[in-house]
């Protein structure tokens, strides 16, 4: 067990491997920083490049990526309102105002502390449930996964910002809009409207987001009008905020650890993943405070649990080496760059491979530690932004976000589907309709029928919820979060 | 007088002469810039991976500078790749890796005008590698031998969704042998059906490729019988279809191809240096370590590979067609 | 008919097509679809219902909209104009040049900038753009229709 670790480590005191590792931080703080542009595209586009390196460095250049990414996704959240990665979108619930109020520092400082603590404390769930990977793995099959994306869709539709029923609306429109293309299950291309190869693959989900997320968002700042920083407030100081934000995080340990917990066991899931993991994790604190109400204009509670739950990756990790099977799209690449490499990842890989492991292990570590030095000072810098009058920032982020819309895929007409998301997000804004909960029907909506169709084609009964322990318990969870709130306010209403 | 009119003669004749000099070195030069190779899937997967690994063996073999840039074009289960290399300017310097089970059949149901490619036209470059198909059970379940499966009344196939080549292969594997069939689908890749197969989500599924055979050499997967010509050397103990029985070869086949009209002497250089890079030692240590088993073959032998799948799915074609033609 | 009666009507018409579509498929491809697209009807009914009775008083959801201005719908309207028109020149020009001429000439038309500041902030950030991709990352940017790009299947 240690020998490899001594291998690991001692391969990033190697120069090649500290420039790769460092590079690779700031890839990710970039790619993540930048809507429309994942970590997942920065991987793919490093591929390439790591041909030549031995198979520990192009670990270390990979892992760098996927470790900092989630800080630089939430820097552009914090401070202009649009998430720079799908796992950052919670940030800007709380974070944006504390930005408006002139608290950016202090914003920039928590958020790196909150995914600093999540990312560690998914490393100890990672080597903590490393013998039980399997049993978790063969525990949640699609009856499993349904029953979870269930729990998860009633959370989140329960706790919607504003008015629930066109929350309801706008998630189900979401779901609608996640159906489109090609059906694994009936094999049949659903909603084309004739499009026999651009709508193949469904809505393209990087640029959706950039579409209803910055694209959306800018149109409301040409709309507006004025600066991000509210006039006459005056933004605090760098270093003052800074610490101030870390210490807040010490103030809320119970979010701090719910949060973490929720980023984990989700990010464990194959194919859920991050977007999802975020949303839960905000829903679930604001349900859990005793002031709800508060959430939404500034309250770092929702800035930390919407960061620590990004260290989905860290779970992620979990399948990948355990099993030699991808647990998300990054750890997926991650398989194709050894495969590249000569491995052939399976259920031998982490005992065959444990220097692989640890590489992966501190190479996370030290990403974070990156993106809490270097992304804040960066971050800061780009803090100076929000005082500027928006004229200058909306050509500018268009232009950038639309180029990440049309870079994940290299199709042009992702760039139009970006644009005309962004129309559509805005009317629903502007005529108060959610488009968080439409974000996670699109996210959710696809992968449950999919998990639904599934579990009916695997007995062929429709009753195999219920029959399947892990399932029914799931079942009497969501149950409970429905009824939870409506004893509430029945005994509010008897003591009134 | 003479001397002006050899002056004129001489005049005439530079043209000529320079535009002979032009297009014969032009000829003898390619390729003079780098190379495109179109790999219609994600980075990171099986195809991707013989793409980097060949077209890096590759540049040794070509002229000093010159390099081969793998670019992903993704999409509609590799048919946007597939139509991208097929309107590609045929002058040798766009090439691709296809995988022919997957796009054939659905230009035999849809037609090529409708497809949007034609692989008749494909001027082929090489053959990569024909790995058969195996049929696998999880090692918990009882299904061991083909004996069993043929005494079963019931069994779910697991598969990615109708139209994929696992689902292509399900059918000409039970339909061709008389085996029961429904599908359990829906699955986003091989690297969900290995945990899912384990789980027990379904009862058999078939795969070709790298990815199950550790599984199946730790004990956790069985497989059941392959669809190559011959055994594999990974599994010695496994018959074959054909032992069994059943004239059926199924392969997958990874075969190189350039834009339709692409100059033979082009395709010449370029089939050179495929075939070069193919047997060179680098590589082939590469293809060994990875436990995968490459089938270099030349233009002549993808034409054949082509023409040998295109008759091994007529059968089906009725079966298959209707399905495809849905999307 | 106010905006947002007719964008109610509109999410409306939306939910119908989908569960008219839908009923062309079979069984399996159907019934979620149909499910959740009467669902959303039969929500938006009562929504859009309800925006009949009592026009609305409730703020809009957007960040800072304490106060809208009178002439929302124009700039709304003008917005998309310059983002359509940014998908021309990208379509056209391709990525590089539709960045700089987008950037250059909307800071002019906002009269943010003199022409030279505009010129100099939309040619740094499309050189930026082409250092790190092209030149550091090798990724191809679109290079618009006139200098050989190609519209990607449909």
């Amino acid at each position: 067990m240690l020998d490899p670790l001594l291998v690991a480590a001692g391969a990033l005191l190697q120069p090649q491997n500290i420039l790769l590792i460092a590079g690779g931080s700031l890839m990710g703080l970039i790619f993540g920083l930048l809507p429309g542009l994942t970590s997942l595209a920065a991987m793919s586009i490093l591929l390439p490049f790591t041909i030549g390196l031995p198979p520990i460095s192009a670990m270390y250049l990979f892992i760098g990526i996927m470790g900092s990414a989630p800080f630089g996704g939430a820097v552009t959240s914090i401070l202009f309102n649009i998430p720079g990665e799908p796992t950052s979108a919670a940030s800007c619930f709380d974070g944006y105002p504390m930005t408006r109020r002139g608290e950016a520092a202090k914003a920039l400082g928590l958020a790196a502390a909150a995914a600093l603590f999540g990312a560690l404390f998914g490393l100890v769930v990672l080597i903590g449930l490393i013998p039980m990977v399997r049993a978790i793995v063969y525990a949640f099959g699609p009856p499993e996964f349904f029953m979870l994306l269930m729990f998860g869709l009633a959370t989140v539709a329960i706790a919607a910002p504003g008015n629930t029923l066109k929350g309801l609306v706008t998630a189900g429109l979401g779901i609608l809009l996640s159906v489109i293309g090609y059906d694994p299950i009936t094999g049949v291309l659903r909603f084309g409207f004739g499009s026999a190869n651009y709508l193949w693959d469904g809505i393209n989900l990087p640029a959706f987001f950039v579409g209803v997320f910055a694209v959306g968002e800018v149109i409301g700042y040409y709309v507006t009008g004025g600066t991000i920083m509210r006039a006459g407030v005056k933004m605090q100081g760098v270093w003052r905020g800074t610490i101030e934000g870390f210490r807040e995080l010490f103030r809320h340990v119970r979010v701090t650890i719910q949060g973490s917990v929720v980023g984990s066991i989700i990010g464990i899931l194959p194919g859920v993943g991050g977007t999802v993991s975020n949303f839960l994790s905000y829903t679930l604190a604001m349900q859990t405070s005793k002031h709800p109400e508060t959430f939404g204009k500034g309250n770092p509670e929702g800035l930390i649990a919407a960061m620590t739950a990004t260290n989905e990756d860290t779970g992620a990790l979990l399948p990948t080496v355990a099993f030699g099977i991808p647990g998300s799209a990054a750890t997926a690449l991650l398989l194709g760059a050894l495969t590249l490499h000569g491995f052939n990842p399976g259920p031998l890989f982490i005992t065959e491979h444990m220097d692989i492991v640890w590489a992966l292990i501190l190479g996370l570590l030290i990403a974070n530690v990156v993106a809490i030095t270097v992304g804040l000072a960066g971050a800061n810098m780009l803090a100076k932004l929000t005082t500027l009058d928006v004229k200058f920032l909306v050509p500018t982020i268009l232009a950038i976000s639309l180029l990440g819309a049309y870079a994940d895929r290299e199709n042009l007409w992702d760039v139009a589907l970006a644009i005309a998301s962004g129309v559509l997000a805005y009317g629903l804004t502007r005529f108060g309709f959610p488009i968080v909960t439409l974000v996670i029907g699109f996210v959710m909506g696809r992968i449950a029928e999919r998990a639904f169709s599934q579990s009916l084609q695997m007995e062929l009964d429709p009753l195999i919820f219920f029959k399947r322990p892990v399932s029914l318990a799931l079942f009497a969870m969501i149950v409970i979060v429905f009824l939870v709130p409506l004893v509430r306010r029945l005994m509010a209403r008897r003591r009134a | 007088m003479r001397k002006l009119r050899v002056a004129c003669a001489a005049f005439a004749a530079m043209p000529a002469l320079v535009l002979g000099l032009l297009t014969g070195e032009a000829r003898a030069a390619f390729p003079e810039k780098d190379i495109i190779w179109i790999v219609p899937y994600a980075a990171g997967g099986g195809f991707d991976a013989w793409s980097r690994q060949i077209g890096a063996a590759m540049q040794k073999y070509l002229p000093k500078g010159i390099t081969v840039q793998v670019r992903n074009v993704t999409g509609a289960g590799g048919r946007t790749g597939a139509i991208a290399l097929y309107r590609a300017k045929p002058d040798g310097y766009t090439i691709g890796l296809l995988d022919v089970a997957g796009l054939l059949p659905y230009q035999k149901a849809v037609s090529a005008d409708k497809a949007g490619y034609d692989l008749e036209k494909f001027v082929w470059v090489g053959r990569v590698a024909t790995e058969p198909w195996v049929v696998l059970a999880s090692a918990k379940s009882p299904i061991k031998t083909f004996a069993d499966l043929k005494a079963r009344k019931d069994l779910s196939w697991g598969i990615e969704g109708p139209g994929s080549t696992k689902w292509l292969f399900s059918i000409i594997e039970a339909r061709g042998m008389g085996l029961p069939m429904r599908f359990v689908s829906g699955y986003g890749g091989t690297g969900e059906m290995i945990p899912a197969s384990l789980r027990g989500d379904f009862d058999i599924w078939t795969n070709a490729g790298p990815a199950h055979i550790p599984y199946v050499k730790s004990g956790e997967l069985t497989a059941i019988f392959q669809l190559g010509a011959t055994r594999m050397a990974a599994f010695k103990d496994v018959p074959t279809a054909k032992e069994l029985g059943f004239d059926m070869v199924g392969e997958i086949l990874r075969l190189v191809a350039a834009p339709p009209g692409t100059p033979p002497d082009v395709v010449k250089t370029l089939e050179g240096a495929f075939l070069k890079a193919m047997n060179d030692p680098d590589f082939k240590a590469w293809v060994e370590k990875s436990q995968q088993e490459a089938n270099p073959g030349d233009q002549k032998a993808a034409t054949e590979a082509t023409a040998n799948f295109s008759r091994l799915i007529e059968k089906h074609m009725s079966e298959i067609g209707e399905v495809l033609r849905k999307q | 008919m106010s905006g947002r009666l007719i964008f109610n009507l509109m999410l409306l018409a939306v939910a119908a097509y989908f569960v008219w579509a839908a009923t062309g498929y079979d069984l399996q491809g159907r019934r979620i679809p149909i499910m959740i697209g009467i669902i959303v009807l039969m929500l938006q009914a009562w929504v859009t219902f309800q925006e009949l009775l009592k026009p609305v008083t409730e703020p809009p959801l957007l960040e800072g909209a304490e106060e809208l201005p009178p002439d929302e719908g124009r700039r709304v309207a003008v917005m998309t104009a310059w983002m359509v028109g940014f998908f021309a020149l990208f379509t056209v020009f391709g990525t590089l040049i539709a960045t700089a001429l987008f950037i250059f000439l909307f800071l002019v038309a906002a009269r943010a900038l003199r022409w030279w500041g505009a010129l100099g902030i939309a040619l740094g950030l499309s050189a930026a753009i082409w250092i790190v991709f092209v030149k550091a990352l090798r990724f191809e940017l679109y290079p618009g229709l006139l200098f050989g790009g190609t519209l990607p299947a449909l």
